[in-house]
């Protein structure tokens, strides 16, 4: 059944397995190491151990844009789940006239740099007068603009995944529309809702490219308050603000794996959770 | 007429259109109370739709509706107290077993107390009296079934819909449920419509069955009279397996109400269903049925009527209770029927001539173009 172990292609599969682990995990750990640095400089491997780049990290200086840039995703992360609810219902359960239109101004932000996003939407808000935006309401309608597509698709991939007689079943039990919503057809897509809405803050959490165009000098997520900081040069600093930055989006992950399998979400055009 | 019972449902003239398909083509039926009755048919019938339109899920685009002599077009599926399990049995995924069978008690606002023992007695009644803490996740297919009815039954709902719930079953189990659902139908007297695809589960479960074609009923009738009397083609082979021959109708047969009939075998004698004058005309097509069962094989005490035919035996096949042959008739025609030897035995003997015997009332004349232009 199973080709040898030892075989060609069993072997390279695994050096590119061993590659990719490689390439990921190796610049995390590189960094990791380099905060734990004993000098000011950005040594690996380190020299000599200490905690103060930590202690800086830490501190009301990185610690306003990293509470910034989690209130950002983290209302950016709602706001498009409360909108990429109806818009998948839509999507999914009903054709309607500009429906083409709709899906793609909806992945559109997938497949267009938000670099351009960036621009495009500085500019609408200059041109209509609404520079007094730019900051944090400008950043959350961009940050919405870009978590969108997530909130869509993972709903809309639960909403198809969900056998389509559930709903019927609830009404001939005597159950009107709304508590069919409410007590089947939510439950049963919940799953896709917190993934979306978790895929939506990760990306929110981790934008740079749209921040940039959208931040005020006041008002900035950590992702350029590190871009910033970048032009006076990389200090272990950086590297143990990087770290934190990257436990927030990886403890979210970790916490939601719990309750839903993410992956279906991500490989399967069919998943979420499968009816009985 | 004596005053009949108000039916518990009534169609007529049901219509319902997807595009430009008539999905359902003017339907007319009526269901007694307590009445079982199966419409059966192939995939893209119609049955489903018809069940469906039933339901409240989709709305008719002529044609009425009645529940026990109340008009519900316009009522919304959560208003009509019908009772539906599905073929994919549709239970909530994120509820316990006892919380499904609750769920249309809970909708209809019943106090804690009552559900629980209601939820009680109908797990009960299914005989899974120990699994309402489980998911639907946890069940076996059967087990499932069972809780779909029970959760159906629960509401005690003022007639059952069932679609396929048996097709997703393995042959043991569906017999089972077969048997149980028949059981239970009887015991609470509930009057019953069953859609399924499967001859053999309308057969054994229906009081009558209503065989579809192409969004109409073909035929009508309790399950011996649809099986030994189809009215066409379609209805004859799509129950059970059936010797079709062509021919050419010559006149009136030795017996009242038997035909004549013109075949490549020579002429045979067929009983017909049509009153004189107004079914098939001398000279028009018709084709003969006859199932494998009622050819009778060798020497037969004669009986006016009888068609004799002199085959060779071409195959014999042993399924069990009985050897299936595919005879060779001298005109080259090739028909079915059924020995009770195993192959090799008696008359089951591959390459051995017989005469076969065809009682006219077995055989049957149905018009030789399609009942419908």
């Amino acid at each position: 059944m199973m080709a040898d172990r030892a075989s060609l292609p069993w072997i390279g599969l695994r050096l590119a397995v061993a590659a990719v682990f490689v390439f990921i995990l190796g610049p995390i750990l590189i960094t990791a190491a380099v905060s734990f640095n004993g000098t000011p400089r950005s040594a690996f491997p380190p020299e000599g151990f200490a905690l103060r780049w930590w202690g800086e990290a830490l501190s009301a200086r990185w610690i306003e844009p990293m509470l910034f840039s989690l209130k950002l995703a983290g209302l950016a992360a709602i706001a498009s789940a409360a909108l990429g609810m109806p818009l998948a219902f839509a999507l999914v359960r009903h054709a309607f006239r500009g429906k083409p239109l709709v899906e793609m101004l909806v992945a559109g932000p997938l497949v267009l740099p938000s670099l351009l996003t960036g621009i495009g939407l500085l500019q609408i808000l200059h041109a209509s007068g609404l520079s007094d935006l730019v900051g944090f309401w400008g950043l959350l309608v961009g940050h919405v603009v870009i978590c969108l597509p997530f909130s869509v698709r993972t709903v809309a991939v639960s909403l198809r995944g969900m056998p389509a007689s559930l709903e019927p079943a609830a009404a001939s039990l005597g159950a009107p529309p709304w508590r069919v919503l409410r007590e089947v057809t939510l439950p049963v897509i919940s799953g896709g809702v917190f993934a979306g809405t978790a895929f939506a803050f990760v990306h929110s959490f981790t934008d740079v490219n749209l921040s940039l165009f959208l931040a005020s000098p006041g008002e900035r997520p950590v992702t350029v308050a590190i871009l910033a900081f970048l032009e006076y040069g990389f200090a272990p600093t950086l590297a143990a603000v990087s770290m934190v930055s990257l436990l927030v989006p990886l403890a979210v992950i970790a916490a939601l794996e719990r309750f839903v399998p993410i992956g279906d979400f991500l490989y399967a055009e069919g998943g979420g959770r499968r009816g009985g | 007429m004596a005053a009949e019972p108000v039916p518990s449902l009534r169609l007529r003239g049901l219509q319902r259109r997807f595009g430009d398909h008539l999905a359902v083509a003017g339907i007319d039926l009526d269901v007694a109370p307590g009445e079982f009755v199966t419409l059966l048919g192939p995939s893209g019938c119609g049955k489903t739709t018809t069940l469906n339109l039933v339901a409240g899920f989709i709305q008719p685009n002529a044609g009425s509706i009645e529940l026990a002599g109340q008009h519900v077009a316009g009522l919304p599926p959560f208003r009509r107290d019908l009772g539906v399990v599905f073929q994919d049995y549709a239970l909530f995924p994120h509820m316990s077993v006892a919380e499904n069978v609750a769920f249309g008690l809970r909708m209809r606002g019943l106090a804690k107390r009552e559900i629980a023992a209601r939820v009680e007695e109908a797990l009960a009644l299914v005989r899974l009296p120990a699994l309402g803490a489980r998911r639907p996740g946890q069940l076996s297919g059967g087990q499932r079934q069972r809780v779909a009815l029970a959760r159906a039954l629960v509401i005690r709902p003022r007639m059952l819909l069932l679609d396929e719930p048996l097709s997703n079953l393995d042959l043991k189990l569906r017999e089972e449920m077969r048997l149980e659902i028949s059981t239970l139908q009887r015991r609470l007297g509930i009057a019953t419509v069953f859609v399924t695809h499967d001859q053999g589960e309308a057969l054994a479960l229906s009081d009558r069955i209503a065989v579809m074609r192409a969004g109409m009923i073909e035929q009508i009738g309790v399950p011996t009279e649809i099986y030994a009397r189809p009215a066409t083609r379609f209805v004859a082979e799509f129950i059970g397996s059936i010797n079709i021959i062509p021919g050419r109708l010559r006149g009136a047969g030795p017996l009242p109400g038997t035909v004549a009939v013109e075949t490549p075998l020579g002429t045979a004698f067929a009983t017909c269903d049509s009153v004189p004058g107004t079914g098939p005309g001398t000279g028009s097509a018709v084709e003969l049925a006859v199932r494998p069962e009622r050819m009778l094989l060798g020497p037969v005490p004669p009986e006016p009527g009888d068609t004799t035919i002199t085959a060779r035996v071409e195959t014999a096949i042993y399924v069990g209770a009985r050897t299936e042959l595919r005879l060779l008739t001298e005109a080259g025609t090739t028909l079915l029927a059924e020995a009770a030897e195993p192959p090799g035995q008696g008359l089951a003997m591959p390459g051995a001539s017989l005469i076969v015997t065809i009682r006219a009332a077995d055989l049957r004349a149905l018009p030789g173009v399609p009942a419908r232009e």
